[in-house]
């Protein structure tokens, strides 16, 4: 392939405002696919993806495209769609020379747009910025254009109306591609250097990773070497995406395409990393990589014990598809053994849950997130931790340190004063509030991620009766007055439902915590006492009063046998609940956390 | 220590219970084995449950016989003469054996009264269940509020033997004052006897579709308490002892043959869909009325389902039934029938039960304090969750 004829580029753009679609409209224009096969979205291969209408794994096309008797290939690079997978999505930008930045007409500008086209100047990735679904009728396009112009710092006569939906504007994208993005830079002569911007797993194939093939050439049968992974491969089977797969002898630089090597597990190739020829000994890996680290934990533990080895297996076959997925085994006084997850963050934990439903038909108990902390103890050493469990004596603590975020929100101005009033409520520090447009800013907050971790999304859709939006990146660990409150139900300690919190938090989440156990703990024959303490002083309480009667129902006719199976049926169903002493609580109370909100 | 053994009930059955399966209509709540009446299918059936009677003996001398169903009030009188005639003619009698037979509102005339009391029946069962007729045709009942009235009236004025009124509390509209005022008003006939029976959802009745359908079918279960305290106050008032969770007596009219049920003794039962118990089994006839009659003809099995009963099962069966009487569980019978390792069993299951009163072991009884009874099923349901069985 022709270096020069070569585009890389990918597709910027807000959930819903239109990806798939414009890449779908892409494919069939290029008659990389036929219109009459092409299902809606053909970049969207998980169920779950296409139920929530989001893209979270990057997938990839090459489209041959004829433009002034010359055939280019433009090699589109899917980006996901979520800030959880902001390194994905770095790595993804590292591979292209140009980036469509697509607006919706009616939305506008929102956070992740900022978010991701900041990230596309970084890379300095060529921008054609595109104003989709301009023959809405809520399109407003002068307004959505000054946006562009405001935030973005676009020329607004650079921009293209398109309609994904009905195809308008889809040639004129295509051929900005070809006139604008330069083609890839690269030594053709150099020692080969390629970038794994993704990988996944195939049932037959093992690994499947994404690559963009920096320097030199990459050839069907090379021996080649993973540097961060220090691991030696055979190149079994190397192509391009059509967007199937479809093989080819080589790749060449400026190339994308996939590498199969017979490697069987997604944590044994890492995201960032750099493909080269086993024999150059010294070649320098690509800058922009390190290890996806989970900042989001919580437990997961199977209701019944037998069912452990059956949810490690079910993980394990999670983790084949999702490297940034880590567990280990923990065990928890009320909740047995189980594992401790890690996800990069609430989005990611949400779509492993629902995949862990989906995939295996185990009944599990989830625990409220948590973050990861940082402690520093007396003897001056730092140390991660990811469970309430593992909190030390409060002596033994010299800093609690938490992880902090920059959070940007994009909202139409109405709504400023109350969204402005609930970060700050959640420790959220203010740094800027700037005009994009007309009626529409956006506001900065430095904020502790717990903080955003729980139901800070949802009430931030209510209040703005769901058009803010926002986005938020890791900035650094800092310290702060942070405790451990256990909770405990007659009197023993649920280690399962404790949480960090800071201190001027403890009490009015202990006791939206303990309402919330009320409603879901059952009546019991005795009086059920909780109780949230920090250190040794109680901050909430609540009790549960006890069943006062029964429905006293008729035995049939002396039909006794009846009777017990009924009582044996009842004991089948208790023993799905986790005793705590001697009451009983139900799964949904273990998320009392979650759903509980401040006062 | 001894393992847990069933030395079986101290004596053999002296009970039977007969299974009339017909009905006018079906009862939304009802989960009996019934079947729509058929007139011709009275005599075979009659004919059926004596051949069934001819193939277990009863040995000891018969103390309790219960017509149940279903409707037994639809066999005519000649029927049912028949029946209680066959059944004397199989097994000796107690001289003051307890006769009950169930019946609706609407089979009480002063006919069949005089033709019961002449077949050697001495006690019936009137299912009255409400004094609304909105909800007695709610809940599909034969009769109505007035139908109900001129029942009782007849039996107050003109029955000579014990005799008892069903109520039905929980069915959805109901307030705590139309529990007091359904008491009230049955308090008029001054029945010896009361059976108070809370409203349960069970599975394959009408309710139960339409509650799966997302309907409301029941009083909220929030109000039980309170209805609970209202009945058995007035009951209380009026001299009832309350003696089971759910019945109530005027002294010497206690049911002797539900008490029979609960001491977990031996019983048969007899008919399609009738469930008995001789140490050390449990078993439960088929339910089909038809294919009943053919098998007995035939000289075939009827039992459809039947159990040895573990000991573990059965001392839980004791207690699921026993712990619902005002009396309890006596500790020397269950010495005698279950060895003392019962005592491990129960202390091991119920202790936070024990340590907090709420289930009572004295020298001569396990029961529930009087306060306590309402939560019977309760307490058994936490004692089955701790027990092997």
């Amino acid at each position: 392939m022709n270096q020069a004829h070569i585009r890389n580029f990918c597709i910027i753009a807000h959930i819903d405002h239109g990806k798939s679609t414009l890449a779908d409209r892409m494919l069939e224009l290029t008659q990389t696919v036929e219109k009459r096969d092409s299902r809606d979205q053909q970049l969207d291969d998980m169920d779950l993806e296409r139920e929530r209408g989001i893209t979270i794994k990057a997938k990839a096309a090459s489209m041959d495209y004829l433009k002034d008797g010359i055939r280019y290939r433009l090699n589109l690079i899917d980006t996901p769609g979520h800030v959880d997978f902001n390194y994905e999505v770095e790595r993804a930008l590292q591979a292209c020379e140009g980036a469509v930045l697509l607006v919706d007409a009616a939305q506008g500008v929102e956070a992740q747009t900022v978010h991701n086209t900041m990230l596309a100047d970084q890379a300095r990735l060529e921008i054609i910025p595109v104003i989709n679904k301009i023959d809405l009728a809520a399109a407003r396009v002068d307004d959505v254009s000054e946006q562009i112009e405001n935030v973005l710092t676009i020329e607004r006569e650079r921009i293209v109306p398109a309609s994904a939906k009905s195809g308008i504007g889809t040639k004129e994208i295509l051929d900005r591609i070809v006139d604008e993005v330069p083609p890839p830079a690269g030594d053709p002569e150099a020692p080969l250097r390629a970038l794994i911007y993704d990988a996944e797993f195939n049932d037959y194939r093992g690994v499947v990773m994404h690559l963009r093939i920096i320097d030199g050439a990459l050839n069907a049968g090379d021996r080649i070497r993973l540097m961060a992974g220090d691991t030696r491969h055979e190149a079994v089977e190397i192509g391009i995406f059509r967007p199937g797969l479809e093989p080819r002898k080589t790749l060449g630089t400026g190339e994308v395409g996939y590498l199969i090597a017979n490697i069987k597990t997604l944590s044994a190739v890492r995201i960032g990393d750099t493909v080269v020829l086993d024999k150059d000994r010294t070649s320098e890996s690509l800058p922009g990589y390190r290890p996806a680290r989970p900042m989001v934990f919580c437990g997961i533990y199977p209701v019944q014990n037998k069912d452990f080895d059956t949810l490690r297996n079910a993980l394990t076959r999670l983790q084949l598809n999702d490297a940034a997925f880590t567990f280990t085994p923990e065990s928890s006084e009320a909740l047995g053994f189980g594992f401790r997850c890690g996800f990069l963050g609430l989005l990611h934990m949400e779509i492993v849950q629902e995949r862990l439903e989906r995939e295996s038909r185990i009944d599990i108990v989830q625990t409220a997130p948590n973050v990861t902390y940082e402690l520093v103890d007396t003897e001056g050493k730092t140390e991660r931790i990811d469970s309430p469990a593992e909190v030390p004596d409060p002596t033994k603590i010299v800093e609690f340190r938490e992880p902090v975020v920059k959070l940007d929100i994009v909202t139409p101005d109405e709504f400023v004063g109350p969204l402005m009033k609930l970060a700050i409520e959640r420790r959220g520090r203010f740094l800027k509030q700037e005009y994009i447009g007309p009626g529409r800013l956006i506001l900065g907050f430095r904020i502790p991620l717990s903080e955003i971790i729980f139901d800070f999304f949802d009430k931030m859709k209510s209040i703005s009766r769901g058009y803010a939006t926002m986005d938020y990146e890791f900035e650094s660990f800092i310290a702060d007055d942070l405790v451990k409150m256990r909770i405990m139900v007659n009197g023993d300690e649920v280690d399962a439902l404790s949480t960090i919190a800071h201190r001027s938090h403890c009490q009015s989440r202990g006791r939206s915590i303990l309402r919330v156990l009320r409603k879901e703990i059952p009546r019991h024959m005795f009086k059920v006492a909780l109780q949230a303490a920090v250190g040794g002083t109680i901050v909430a309480r609540e009790n549960i009063a006890p069943v006062r009667k029964d429905v006293t129902s008729k035995c049939y006719g002396g039909d006794i046998s009846r009777k017990r199976k009924l009582l044996e049926k009842q004991k089948e169903g208790k023993k799905r609940l986790k005793m705590v002493g001697n009451v009983e609580i139900p799964q949904k109370a273990f998320l009392a956390v979650l759903s509980a909100t401040d006062d | 220590m001894d393992p847990l053994q069933d030395n079986g009930p101290p004596g053999p059955a002296t009970s039977v219970y007969v299974h009339v399966p017909f009905c006018r209509d079906r009862c939304t709540y009802c989960a009996f084995p019934t079947v729509a009446d058929d007139p011709y299918a009275h005599e075979p059936l009659v004919d059926a449950l004596l051949g069934e009677a001819a193939r277990a003996p009863i040995a000891a001398p018969l103390r309790t016989l219960y017509l149940g169903g279903g409707t037994p009030g639809l066999l005519a009188p000649h029927l049912i003469e028949r029946l209680v005639t066959g059944l004397r003619a199989h097994g000796p009698w107690a001289p003051e054996a307890e006769v009950t037979i169930e019946v609706n509102p609407a089979n009480v005339t002063a006919e069949t009264l005089r033709a019961w009391t002449g077949c050697g029946i001495n006690r019936l069962s009137v299912g009255v269940q409400t004094f609304r007729n909105d909800a007695l045709r709610e809940l599909a009942r034969r009769h109505d509020a007035e139908a109900a009235r001129r029942a009782l009236s007849l039996v107050a004025d003109r029955w000579s033997g014990s005799w008892s009124a069903d109520l039905l509390i929980g069915w959805r509209g109901q307030e705590v004052s139309d529990v007091r005022r359904d008491v009230e008003q049955l308090m008029r006939w001054e029945p010896p006897h009361v059976s108070i029976y809370g409203l349960t959802i069970e599975p394959r009745t009408a309710l139960e579709a339409r509650a799966r359908r997302g309907h409301v079918v029941a009083a909220p279960e929030s109000l039980h308490a309170e209805m609970d305290d209202t009945w058995s106050a007035v009951l209380h008032e009026r001299g009832y002892e309350r003696y089971e969770v759910s019945n109530f007596a005027r002294a010497h009219h206690r049911s002797q043959h539900n008490q029979a049920y609960w001491a977990n003794g031996s019983y048969l039962g007899l008919g399609p869909g009738a469930a008995g118990s001789v140490h050390p089994f449990r078993w439960r006839n088929l339910a089909d009325p038809t294919e009943y009659v053919a098998r007995i003809a035939d000289g075939r099995p009827v039992r459809e389902f039947a159990e040895r009963v573990s000991p573990q099962a059965r001392l839980l069966e004791s207690l699921a039934i026993g712990l619902r009487t005002r009396d309890g569980l006596g500790t020397d019978e269950l010495d005698r029938r279950f060895s003392p390792a019962w005592r491990t069993v129960v202390e091991d299951a119920a202790a936070p039960l024990l340590d907090q009163g709420i289930l009572q072991l004295d020298d001569a009884t396990l029961r529930l304090p009087p306060a306590e009874l309402v939560r019977a099923d309760r307490v058994v349901s936490e004692i089955a969750m701790m027990v092997e069985s």
